[in-house]
């Protein structure tokens, strides 16, 4: 099985799938081949995968992976220029340079700070773990800055939230149906910031809003086993419900960026996407409300499967009709990742 | 790591199939893995395990144990309570000494009544917490605890037998040795060059810790590190704890001058946290270590209760805590052995305990780094603060510049996962194809060990004034309120805890006076080595024990094979995982 696909975020055309084989594959977003694959470093499945932002242009790729052997792993690779190089050499391969080791169980998520300082992991434990890295290029040493066991049970999701001047925050999604944030001060102490109840199932993943205006704080996303996902806003209450199409647990969705349609998918194998219009003023005077509407539904989208991972991808294939165009990846218990176009 | 455990974290999701490892090792045949234990998964199409002995578990196995999940453990911890006192206290007359005033000849009138002699010794963060509770001086709190405890407006007060306890010490007297033990134990690895393991010498094994070396007066960290990172044990102080040694130091000198037997004794300790009671438990910590007699001995301490737990005490003996007398008891029954009596009852208190920089942990860095320097003429030390507030590292320069010695102090979890990870020996590479890259961990050649001499490892935040059992800001004695009315946010606690540390660093000075007493004037940081020392030779020699018995002890690696290896174990867990989800 399959359990999630992310794309490279520093645009380069790529896409890292995580499986039950104990491996990462990566493959090419302009021809869908495979490019080249991270084995042997974990011993269980691996669950999550996280791309390192590009903060300096080093040259080389780097991917953090959890896995279900309360490992995670740091993997590094020599970035090819994309011209098609025959020299291959074992520089091409993928490195595993660092083992962090720590959590008690199985680490369901990981995920970079959108600065690259931080990495976050959360756990079967009920605690996520902030790692920050330290010493110089190359040194590949790893020091835990926060272990946060505020959740009371399962972490299944942490998300990191880009630095508005405040810092940058991360919020996360447990078993316990609630969502947290976190943030760490100025003396390197982190805490619990806010909690966010409402859900009243687990809540498996969440995204913030990719893209707002200078004044605005990004909203978040939830999706949760009590088939809804939810909006949430302002000093942190519900703002708003999506319409209700999943009649099983929604295990992901993805904002996205260039149109800001959401897709949801879960256990009933459907993907739906839905979009936020804006329905006019219910009053002379009053604010401009805004609602969200179901535009699409596809049912059976890996067959019978459940879908783990949904996600919004830029295209770099031929195929695509204008710049920066996005499609949607699905992953699938059937272990097979979709690329779909609307 | 059930550093800040309480009663309220008892909502352990308990997974099926983690099924409890200890009965398999006390069962005398074969082992299949998981076979007579009432707590596993079995199913259906299985066959009963016929005829096998019921498991027994007792509470030293359950404690120590990380097999299943530490909802039992709580549990099991809170056995260990003020109410397991009272019945303990209430279960028959007391022994009655009678003796005269020189000490020597104190007999027991009525040994043939089964009856216990009752000890209790007290901590300075115990006592700083309830000095800050009550608005009083840390002394006062000692005072007003050795009323609860001995005196007659105390628990004796309407108590069926009228039990109290005979003598109420001061663990700060004990750590005093571990203090001057710990010293000698780096300067011998320093002197013999850093990394000599497991010297033996006169048969039995004198393992001296490698460097670095690591306190070990936190159960917290102990149980830590033999659960999950046994490659540490080497390098941790052999040492007992302040509680441990005062124990023993009770139990041998009671028992070999009173004659009786170390279970005629109970000794109680009042801590600032719960994994004390996980230290008690500890088989190395029983007379069986120093009476030789190999079987399953009697503690050294017998319960540990909370500085929480006190207050319970007295409100279910119905004793107005507030109440109590602030002055010291006036009478007080002598310890049988002249000696140790002036140790453990000093006219005045010998060392100060008003400096911050020693932290509220015992102080055991600051002790080194003091001796260390007074050793060398002219050196000085430098702090520099860690990624956060719990590390700071500290370096003894000499006059002419030159590093003489480097040390650290690192509390709180997150930062012992930092200390642990740099030791860690360096694994093979995990690669296929046996690329010459390298290790996955680093370093290959490199070793990133940040070259201390000595790591004090505590594992709250903060110090033991922070401990899980200390009374917390919104405790209804404090407030005055229903408990839970007032929400304290990190602020308040902070305030709090700065409050108690207040306490905890006003002690009295004790005057220069009081030192010249001794007639010993090597005093480091309060503390006479030269004194310790000779103590210690006195009650070696006064209990015809071997001092490395009663003062040093032993680590082990707790190997559990639940949930993290493969085998019948895991294949249960999958499976059971897959019913109903949840991954």
């Amino acid at each position: 099985r399959a359990w999630v696909s992310i794309p490279n975020p520093n645009g380069l055309p790529l896409i890292a799938t995580a499986t039950s084989d104990k491996t990462v594959r990566v493959y090419s977003l302009r021809n869908f081949t495979l490019h080249s694959m991270l084995e042997g470093g974990h011993s269980r499945s691996v669950r999550s995968v996280a791309w390192q932002p590009a903060v300096k242009n080093t040259g080389t790729l780097c991917l953090a992976t959890g896995s279900f052997d309360a490992t995670m792993g740091i993997w590094r690779r020599r970035e090819e220029r994309f011209a098609d190089n025959e020299d291959s050499d074992n520089d091409d391969d993928w490195e595993f340079a660092i083992v962090l080791e720590g959590h008690d169980s199985e680490v369901k998520n990981v995920a970079y700070s959108p600065s690259g300082q931080w990495l976050a992991s959360c756990s079967r434990d009920k605690s996520i773990w902030i790692w920050e890295e330290i010493g110089d290029e190359g040194d590949d040493e790893f020091e835990t800055v926060a272990v946060l066991q505020e959740h009371t049970a399962d972490v299944k999701c942490v998300s990191w939230r880009k630095d508005d001047g405040n810092g940058e925050i991360l919020a996360s999604g447990s078993y316990d149906d609630t969502i947290r944030f976190f943030k760490g001060d100025d003396e390197g102490e982190w805490s619990c910031i806010s909690t966010l109840e409402g859900h009243a199932g687990t809540v498996w993943s969440l995204d913030w809003e990719p893209e707002v205006s200078q004044k605005q704080i990004p909203r978040l996303l939830s999706s949760s086993a009590d088939c809804t996902i939810r909006v949430w806003s302002k000093t942190w209450e519900c703002t708003a419900t999506l319409p209700t199409a999943h009649d099983l647990p929604i295990y992901s969705v993805s904002w996205g960026k260039k149109t800001g349609r959401v897709v949801s998918t879960g256990g009933d194998g459907k993907i739906v996407i839905y979009e936020e219009r804006t329905k006019g003023r219910t009053s002379v005077g009053g604010a401009i409300e805004r609602e969200w509407v179901i535009v699409g539904v596809l049912a059976g989208g890996h067959g019978p499967y459940e879908i783990n991972h949904v996600t919004w991808c830029t295209r770099f294939d031929s195929g695509k009709t204008a710049d920066g165009e996005e499609m949607i990846v699905t992953t699938g218990d059937d272990g097979v990742v979709r690329a779909w176009a609307l | 790591m059930s550093a800040i455990l309480s009663a309220d974290d008892l909502n352990d999701f308990i997974s099926p199939g983690v099924a409890c490892i200890k009965p398999v090792e006390t069962l005398p045949a074969a082992k299949p893995i998981n076979s007579s234990n009432e707590y596993e998964v079995s199913f259906n199409t299985e066959a009963p395990p016929a005829d096998l002995p019921p498991a027994q578990i007792s509470l030293t196995d359950c404690l120590a144990c990380s097999g299943c999940v530490t909802s039992a453990e709580a549990v099991l911890v809170s056995m260990q309570s003020h109410a397991e006192v009272l019945q303990e206290l209430d279960s028959g007359p007391s022994l009655r000494l009678s003796g005269n005033k020189a000490g020597t000849g104190i007999s027991i009138e009525n040994l043939d009544s089964g009856g216990r002699i009752y000890v209790a010794s007290v901590s300075p963060q115990s006592r700083a917490s309830i000095a800050a509770t009550f608005g009083v001086s840390e002394r006062e709190a000692g005072n007003m605890i050795e009323h609860l405890l001995s005196g007659p407006k105390g628990i004796k007060n309407r108590a069926v037998y009228r039990n109290s306890f005979q003598w109420v010490v001061d663990t700060n007297i004990a750590r005093e040795a571990c203090l001057v033990l710990g010293a000698d134990e780096v300067m011998t690895s320093i002197l013999s060059g850093g990394d000599k393991e497991n010297g033996v010498e006169n048969g039995v094994a004198k393992k001296q810790p490698s460097k670095p070396i690591l306190t070990s007066s936190c159960p917290g960290w102990i149980c830590y590190a033999e659960k999950t990172h046994p490659h540490v044990l080497p390098h941790l102080s052999r040492l007992k704890s302040p509680q441990a040694l005062m124990g023993t130091l009770l139990k041998t000198t009671l028992s070999r001058k009173l004659g009786i037997s170390p279970d005629r004794i109970w000794h109680v300790a009042i801590m600032p946290c719960f994994d004390k009671k996980l230290e008690a438990s500890r088989e190395e910590l029983t007379d069986a270590v120093w009476e030789g007699n190999g079987t399953r001995g009697v503690r050294d301490v017998d319960c540990v209760i909370t500085s929480k737990e006190l207050l319970m005490l007295a409100d279910s003996r119905r004793v107005d805590f507030a109440k109590l007398p602030r002055t010291p008891l006036s009478a007080r029954t002598p310890f049988p052995d002249a000696k140790l009596d002036a140790f453990l009852f000093p006219q005045h208190r010998r060392r100060k305990n008003n400096i911050p920089a020693s932290g509220t942990s015992g102080g055991n860095l600051y002790y080194i780094l003091q001796y260390f320097a007074s050793q060398h003429q002219g050196a000085t030390v430098q702090t520099t603060r860690g990624r956060n507030a719990d590390v700071l590292e500290y370096t003894v320069t000499s006059e002419a510049g030159e590093t003489l010695f480097k040390a650290a102090r690192y509390y709180g979890f997150r930062n012992i996962q930092n200390l642990v990870r740099r030791l860690k020996p360096v694994k093979a590479s995990r690669m296929p194809g046996g690329k010459p890259v390298g290790s996955a961990r680093r370093p290959g050649g490199k070793q990133s060990g940040p070259d201390f001499a000595y790591v004090e490892v505590m594992a709250c935040p903060g110090g033991c004034t922070n401990g899980g059992g200390q009374i917390k800001v919104d405790d209804p004695v404090i407030t005055g309120r229903e408990a839970g009315a007032v929400k304290p946010g990190p602020q308040e606690q902070k305030e709090w805890l700065s409050q108690v540390d207040e306490a905890y660093f006003s002690g009295e000075d004790s005057g220069e006076e009081a030192l010249s007493l001794d007639n010993h004037n090597d005093v480091v940081d309060g503390v006479s080595p030269s004194y310790i020392m000779s103590t210690l030779a006195h009650w070696a020699a006064a209990t015809g024990i071997d001092l490395d018995r009663l003062v040093y002890t032993s680590y082990r690696e707790v190997v559990s094979d639940v949930g993290k290896k493969a085998g019948d174990t895991e294949r249960v867990i999958e499976i059971a995982g897959k019913i109903g989800g949840g991954w």
